[in-house]
């Protein structure tokens, strides 16, 4: 029974850790090496790979960065919103409630690569191309959906004596938000910031086409832009360097913060 | 007053979900293109015209569904594997977790270039292991007919977590103590799986279906990155026809429709789901 | 008078949860509101803190009308059921909150919450978290909260009900320390008819949102002015008499005796509650409770009397006491 059971804990380590670990490989491998596997010459392993992505113009930290700034951008823009609006949705009638989860809900269904269009001409109309602050806008919006259900369902989980008690302790609305209800629903709020940070980051399609100087490429787009520069010819050696660097910072993220992404996901999962 | 604190939200909702729909509808009826000078003219409904006649649309709509469908199949499975094992109680649970939700937290462009790599031909480790067994060059990623294959593989090494996860939330809202009953009342273990564990994982595998059809529908990083449609457009997904109508060709007219285009098709999808499951839910009724 | 609902009601959907409710609580009287669940005395709680508005009617604090004044700004001192702590924050920072919003300089802050950790005999637990005490300390702070509050009307909500009994038996004195002698009008809510005798100066008894009777206890349990509120107050419950001619007679267990010259009874069974007993009786008249000094030793047959003076006489249709 335990036997069988430790086989498909290796398969699934296998399954979900191989093609990471390949890359890790490959990163290290001098370009003779990828082509002849079996060589054994001497010039096998190096460093090469990441001096090239590291003082390439612009340097590939450059690119980290500016997910960085994108994600926390982006995750303090939809807190700042979706605060407010879940714990209004918490406490409106339950009819509109209803009405305004089966929207988000809905919104959260709709594959949004098919709004990069419209995006891209809204972005030019307000001049927000090769603006990283401006990414936050949409991605806001795109998160909006999940941020304001899970928050929603923390804030309704809540008792209402809470709230009842800190308004006949005179605190007024944004009292009662700062001093109680959002420190209680403070789990919520970290599984939430997780998951848009995550999305802000890895979002790929609208960074793809609001961004088009080299110095503010989010990662997921300079990494693609790497695979455009030929179809035939890639450099995989650096390449693979550059998603090694790419990968470990959410590996680090992941691993900090595993139990609120299991939570936030599973929340929406049980509670959406 | 209270109700005020859910404008922002939703305005800015609105902004960025509902004016794309309203401005592709009304592209949608223009010719908005290089042609035109990127004017924007009505062409009363030539655009509509085209795309029903535009074979490579309809092709494209075959293989997102065909990608869609056994993408979205072969996760349901491995997740459900995924999640009945993390669901047992042992050690070194937490890291195995956080191991197999690397995938998903990983961007996708990042693996659709190492997934590329991986299939390389003849350099990847695929086409070494298969030299190795003595097999022909697979030519994974320019074979038309197994190309799709290997973006399958991408998707799934990709989303199967995120639906793992959704599957064991399910698992864990159920009570232990429904086993217990079924173990006193004499029942085998693999059945309690048919018996108990899948009919009340129901809700969470249709929702996991819902959410992960819907997305798979959308493919464009895995697919724009990893083979860039080809090898003759057999990876081709709707939303990348419609990007390089719209960023190649500079058609916008017909890029928006191929957008409302696939968005109707989508809700065809969903409904023809939704109808079969309520179906089977009514034989499943009828057959007890 | 200084709190004084004139014909409140409070409607939900369609349907009146509590209607023509006339209530007065002058200063440093407590008035306990008494009713089984759903009677609406909770309503009626909520209604003077502000946390609903009654849809009809208003309520005057001091005087000043506050029917349209939201809770935030009612200066109500409440008890919850729950206490209704803040999980996040230490005693003493539950403590502060309040005064902390409304102004009050840090210092000030401090000599407060520290005199009332002093005098509820929390100082102690000033630094731990409500998870980390006890149900009685929590009740505890939650009164020193109310104090703080420096309320024009004390509101307390089943304040001990998630107490054990011994318990609610040593804070009742400290209650009626800390806030029943004050200046202020106390409403406390209880479906504990013991609890209200012990703790009220008069009670209020409600049910399907309507008074019922308000009096002293002593006037509800010798003169009830509906069946309900005879059968309400008084355990063991009183004895109602089948209706002869349109009147519900009825008498109260210690009120009945045994005695030579009254009706022959058959003992059906006897629970012994220490300094007494209750007996079940078979009469001719139905069954019958009887309350006698638990010495007594009790044949299988008697025969027991009351004096007429102690029968209560109601219209079997309205229910109302006949004078």
């Amino acid at each position: 029974m335990i036997r069988t059971r430790n086989i498909w804990i290796i398969a699934l380590l296998i399954w979900s850790l191989s093609p990471l670990f390949w890359q890790v490989y490959t990163s290290f491998c001098s370009p003779e090496s990828l082509i002849q596997p079996l060589s054994n010459s001497g010039h096998r392993w190096t460093l090469d790979n990441y001096r090239q992505v590291l003082t390439a113009d612009p340097p590939f930290w450059r690119y980290l960065l500016n997910s960085a700034i994108v994600g926390i951008s982006s995750t303090s823009l939809t807190l700042l919103l979706a605060i407010p609006a879940a714990y209004s949705l918490s406490r409106i009638p339950a009819k509109l409630a209803r009405l305004v989860k089966l929207l988000m809900l809905g919104a959260a269904l709709f594959p949004y690569v098919l709004l990069f269009l419209a995006l891209l001409e809204l972005a030019r109309s307000f001049n927000l191309g090769n603006n990283l602050l401006a990414l936050s806008f949409p991605y806001a919006a795109l998160s909006m959906p999940l941020a304001v259900l899970l928050l929603a369902s923390a804030f309704k989980d809540l008792p209402v004596d809470l709230e009842e008690a800190a308004k006949l302790e005179g605190l007024g609305l944004w009292q009662r938000l700062r001093w109680v209800l959002i420190p209680l629903v403070g789990p919520a709020t970290a599984s939430t910031s997780i998951l848009v940070f995550l999305f802000s980051w890895n979002e790929y399609p609208i960074a793809l086409t609001w961004l088009s100087r080299s110095d503010l490429l989010t990662l997921p787009v300079a990494i693609a832009r790497i695979a455009g520069t030929s179809v035939y010819s890639i450099p995989y050696g650096p390449y693979a360097a550059a998603t090694v660097l790419g990968a470990l910072p959410l590996l680090a993220l992941v691993m900090i913060f595993q139990r609120q992404i299991v939570s936030g996901l599973t929340q929406g999962a049980v509670k959406g | 007053m209270i109700q005020l604190l859910l404008l922002p939200a939703i305005l800015l909702v609105g902004l960025v979900f509902g004016v794309p729909l309203i401005r592709y509808a009304w592209l949608s009826l223009h010719a908005d293109s290089v042609v035109t000078g990127l004017v924007a003219i009505p062409n009363n409904g030539a655009n509509w015209l085209r795309l029903i006649n535009d074979q490579r649309f309809w092709q494209d709509a075959i293989q997102t569904s065909r990608f869609a469908v056994v993408s979205v199949g072969l996760e349901l499975l491995i997740a459900l594997a995924i999640a009945l094992l993390l669901d047992q109680r042992w050690r070194g649970r937490g890291v195995v977790r956080a191991a197999t939700l690397l995938p998903w937290a990983l961007p996708t462009t990042v693996m659709a270039l190492g997934w590329r790599w991986i299939f390389n031909t003849p350099y990847g480790p695929i086409e070494q292991l298969a030299k190795l067994f003595g097999l022909h060059t697979l030519n994974i990623l320019s074979n038309p007919d197994i190309t799709w294959l290997a973006t399958v593989v991408g998707d799934v090494w990709k989303t199967t977590p995120f639906i793992a996860l959704i599957l064991l939330a399910g698992l864990q809202t159920i009570p232990e103590d429904l086993y217990e009953a079924f173990r006193l009342e004499g029942g085998k273990p693999r059945a309690a799986l048919f018996r108990i564990t899948l009919p009340l994982l129901q809700p969470y595998v249709l929702l996991g279906l819902l959410f992960r059809l819907a997305q798979a529908f959308g493919v464009f990083d895995l697919i724009q990155v990893m083979t860039g449609g080809g090898p003759a457009s057999s990876t081709e997904s709707l939303a990348l026809y419609s990007y390089i109508n719209a960023m190649r060709f500079l058609d916008f007219g017909y890029s928006a429709t191929i957008m409302i285009g696939s968005f109707i098709l989508l809700l065809l999808a969903c409904i023809l789901v939704w109808a079969i499951i309520q179906q089977s839910r009514i034989l499943k009724g009828a057959l007890k | 008078m200084s709190l004084i609902l004139q014909d409140i009601g409070r409607r939900v959907g369609r349907k009146w949860i509590l209607r023509h409710l006339q209530l007065e609580v002058a200063n440093g009287e407590c008035l306990a509101l008494l009713g089984p669940s759903g009677c609406g005395k909770s309503t009626t709680l909520r209604l003077i803190a502000g946390l609903d508005l009654a849809d009809e009617g208003s309520i005057l604090i001091d005087g000043q009308d506050v029917s349209k004044v939201a809770a935030v700004d009612r200066r109500i001192g409440m008890v919850f059921q729950s206490y209704a702590l803040f999980p996040h924050l230490t005693v003493a920072a539950n403590l502060c909150l309040g005064l902390r919003v409304r102004g009050i300089s840090a210092a000030e802050q401090q000599h407060r919450v520290a005199s009332v950790l002093a005098l509820m005999q929390l100082e102690e637990f000033a630094d731990r978290r409500p998870a980390q005490l006890s149900g009685g300390q929590r009740q505890r702070v939650a009164l020193a909260r109310a104090l703080l509050r420096d309320p024009l009307v004390y509101l307390l909500d089943e304040p001990m009900s998630n107490l054990d009994a011994q318990l609610r038996e040593d804070l009742r004195p400290e209650l009626r320390r800390l806030i029943l002698n004050g200046n202020q009008p106390v409403v406390y809510v209880t479906h504990d008819q013991h609890e209200a005798m012990a703790m009220a100066d008069r009670i209020a008894v409600l049910r399907d949102g309507q008074l019922e009777q308000i009096g002293t206890p002593q006037e509800l349990y010798l003169k009830p002015s509906t069946i309900f509120v005879a059968s309400f107050i008084g355990r063991p419950q009183i004895n109602l008499l089948p209706a002869q001619s349109g009147i519900v007679t009825a008498i109260r267990p210690e009120d009945v005796h045994l005695s030579e010259e009254g009706i022959s009874c058959r003992i059906i069974d006897i629970e012994w509650l220490g300094t007494s007993q209750l007996c079940l009786l078979d009469s001719p008249k139905g069954k019958l409770r009887m309350l006698c000094n638990s010495q007594i030793k009790i044949p299988e047959n008697v025969k027991v009397k009351w004096s007429s003076e102690k029968e209560h006489h109601f219209n079997s249709e309205s229910g109302h006491r006949i004078n």
